[in-house]
């Protein structure tokens, strides 16, 4: 199940749905509900859920690292290591997930329950005040009223610094293709050191 | 005309009145707009019910009906609306006591698809999911 976290709505995450032909729902969250749900930052975020409806992976980046920011930022090239290694690790978290479809709680990446709860996320009051402040700011924005709802969405990123999803939707909505342009590099680049996608805790990724 | 906005979605309350930073809800149109729904106790909403801390402040008659403010009873519960613009939309907080994040289950959500068609997670229990979001930009 996909949920684009697109506060533009249909009219943005469409054409990428109907360019995979998806089996599977594919969803649009205008508000982040998701998002908000699962204490989440970043996309992409992947979550497995069992029969059950119990989690047995929390939110982690399906895979994805830090390559892109070796992208050449003209041509949008990355450099072939990189792309290889982008290669390694989408096959080694599909194969995860394969080995848990057929094997299902027998399966080393399905997660006991103390593991989880580690791995869990914690959700916050500043978090859940955001979330209404962007909920808020979105409902501006999508209804004509972007100027007013601007400063709602500036709260949000003010109170949840961490959230990528926040600032990077603000800047969508403002131009779409602002979300990948200058202010997003100069955001990146403020990380120094510090890694834009957590590590992957699973046996040939990040440990 | 007053919009409200819950973590799950929005309702439109005809009959609300703004004062300033105060809300006025017929109590009619409260569990519909809020999701508390009001009884002699005090409001109550899943297992909970809450005492109207200051019954005279924060209910009112007003043309044969009652009106609770709904905006001083969200600040006495540590959770004030976020009060939009010029008093025409609000947004709640969502409750701190359900957030399921911390617990194993996977919380439930109701989203629309691309032709607008309505999924909640639970009605795929019984397979297992693998929920990835994503964004276009």
């Amino acid at each position: 199940m996909t949920v684009a976290c697109d506060s533009a709505g249909a009219e943005a995450a469409a054409p990428w749905i109907r360019r995979a032909s998806p089996t599977h729902p594919s969803l649009i969250d205008r508000r982040h509900r998701v998002a908000e749900l699962y204490n989440q930052v970043n996309v992409p975020t992947a979550v497995w859920i069992d029969e059950d409806g119990r989690i047995v992976r929390p939110p982690e980046p399906p895979g994805t690292f830090d390559g892109f920011r070796r992208m050449d930022r003209q041509s949008f090239k990355l450099p072939e290591d990189v792309r290889q290694e982008y290669s390694r690790r989408n096959r080694v978290y599909a194969d995860a997930l394969r080995d848990w479809a057929h094997r299902g709680e027998a399966s080393e990446f399905a997660l006991a329950a103390a593991q989880v709860e580690e791995r869990q996320p914690a959700a916050s009051p500043e978090a859940r005040r955001a979330a209404a402040c962007f909920r808020l700011g979105e409902y501006l924005a999508e209804n004509g009223r972007f100027e007013e709802g601007a400063p709602w969405l500036e709260e949000a990123i003010r109170l949840r610094p961490e959230s990528w999803n926040f600032f990077r939707q603000k800047l969508a909505l403002g131009q779409p293709e602002a979300a990948g342009g200058p202010e997003f590099w100069r955001r990146v680049d403020e990380l120094g050191q510090q890694a834009y996608y957590p590590p992957v805790r699973m046996p040939g990724l990040d440990g | 005309m007053v919009t409200i906005l819950t973590p799950n979605g929005e309702t439109r309350v005809e009959n609300a009145v703004v004062e300033g930073e105060e809300l006025w809800i017929p109590l009619a149109a409260l569990e519909n707009a809020t999701g508390w729904e009001w009884s002699e106790d005090g409001l109550c909403r899943d297992q909970l019910c809450v005492p109207l801390p200051a019954p005279d402040e924060l209910l009112r008659e007003e043309h044969g009906s009652r009106s609770l403010n709904y905006a001083a009873f969200a600040r006495h519960r540590g959770e004030p609306l976020l009060r939009g613009a010029n008093g025409d939309v609000w947004s709640q907080v969502e409750r701190g006591e359900s957030s399921a994040a911390a617990g194993l289950q996977a919380p439930d959500f109701e989203l629309p698809d691309v032709d607008g068609h309505r999924h909640r997670l639970s009605q795929y229990r019984g397979s297992k999911v693998f929920l990835v979001t994503w964004a276009s930009w």
